[in-house]
């Protein structure tokens, strides 16, 4: 019997609930850290994950705490498991790959379709794209989508285990890297201003084919999941 | 680290395997069993990693599968592979624990 993914998180989900207050906190520190981690085996993550659960709540009948089990290094020891799981194999590999291009893009296009179509009902607003420029943003988006992405969950990682800092120096970083973000898109959008030859894309095309790539995305995301 | 768990560490992996050989159990069980033939120092958590070590290198397989007890559990069982590599590492642990014995017993003596 295999389970998928999904019916092993729903599992872990409810099990979850009959952990003590404090087996649960350091299992779920675990869990978070474990599950962060982009390029190794999901589906045998998952697995071991449950194998825990179970083990920590037969172990938690006989009175035994989660450090007890598991340790009292859960970093050390959730690195020591990232570090056996298998890679994915590129197939997995490409399609992650693929899916974060898309995945930016399509909410990108589907955006302006739904933007053109608001603004379109105040004033007439010109929906032409100039071809280079488009382009010129939409990777500039792509680019900054994937960035934000990974600097937030390469943030998440690092707190679990108390690597936290002042709420005050995290919010002046954060925000200071927010804006060297939008300001990179806003410096890409003035340096490649109304280039190439110009195209018209209505919103209803915007939003068609944004929606399209948002599928496509979707089936690349599940396909790449091995199941 | 004391010596002695410094020293499993470098077995532990055929300790598993030759534990599997026998019947298929689950972590639980296993962690049960290292602990009843008296390596007392494997914490119980130790065996996750060297599970998913052995699983990457395609010495075991895991299934799950309904417990005796209801839920479902991963059940491992060794391939081919494990075997071979089972007896070459109880080959290689008979030439050591040999001399080694001669030496640090009979050091004793």
């Amino acid at each position: 019997m295999i389970m998928t993914m999904k019916e092993l998180r729903a599992e872990n989900d409810i099990k979850r609930e009959l952990l003590t207050e404090q087996n649960e906190a350091y299992y779920s520190k675990l869990l978070v850290y474990v599950r962060l981690q982009f390029f190794f085996g999901e589906h045998r993550a998952e697995e071991v994950l449950i194998e825990m659960l179970d083990h920590l709540l037969e172990g938690q009948e006989e009175g035994k705490t989660a450090a007890e089990i598991f340790g009292d290094n859960p970093k050390g020891y959730a690195d020591e498991l990232i570090g056996q799981l298998p890679k994915d194999g590129k197939r997995s590999l490409f399609s992650f790959c693929t899916y974060f291009l898309i995945y930016p893009f399509a909410g990108l296009l589907m955006i302006r379709g739904i933007m053109l179509l608001i603004f379109l009902q105040f004033k007439a607003i010109d929906q032409h794209i100039y071809l280079y420029s488009g382009i010129a943003f939409s990777v500039a988006v792509i680019i900054v989508y994937n960035v934000a992405g990974w600097l937030s969950s390469r943030g998440t990682r690092r707190s679990i285990f108390g690597e936290e800092e002042s709420i005050r120096k995290s919010t002046v970083r954060g925000g200071l890297r927010g804006g060297l973000l939008i300001g990179f898109v806003v410096a890409v959008m003035q340096f490649y201003k109304e280039q190439g030859p110009a195209i018209l894309i209505p919103w209803y095309g915007s939003l068609a084919v944004g929606f399209v790539l948002w599928l496509v995305s979707r089936v690349i995301k599940y396909k790449a999941v091995p199941k | 680290m004391s010596v002695r768990s410094e020293l499993l560490k470098g077995i532990l992996d055929g300790c598993v395997l030759a534990i599997i050989e026998k019947e298929t159990v689950y972590g639980y069980e296993l962690s049960k069993k290292l602990q009843l033939v008296g390596l007392h120092d494997v914490s119980e958590g130790t065996i996750y990693p060297v599970l998913l070590r052995l699983q990457k290198n395609k010495l075991i397989e895991g299934e799950m599968r309904p417990s005796e007890s209801g839920p479902n559990r991963k059940y491992y069982t060794l391939t081919d592979e494990g075997k071979a590599s089972l007896t070459m590492i109880r080959k290689e642990w008979h030439q050591l624990a040999v001399p080694v014995g001669v030496l640090l017993v009979g050091g004793e003596e």
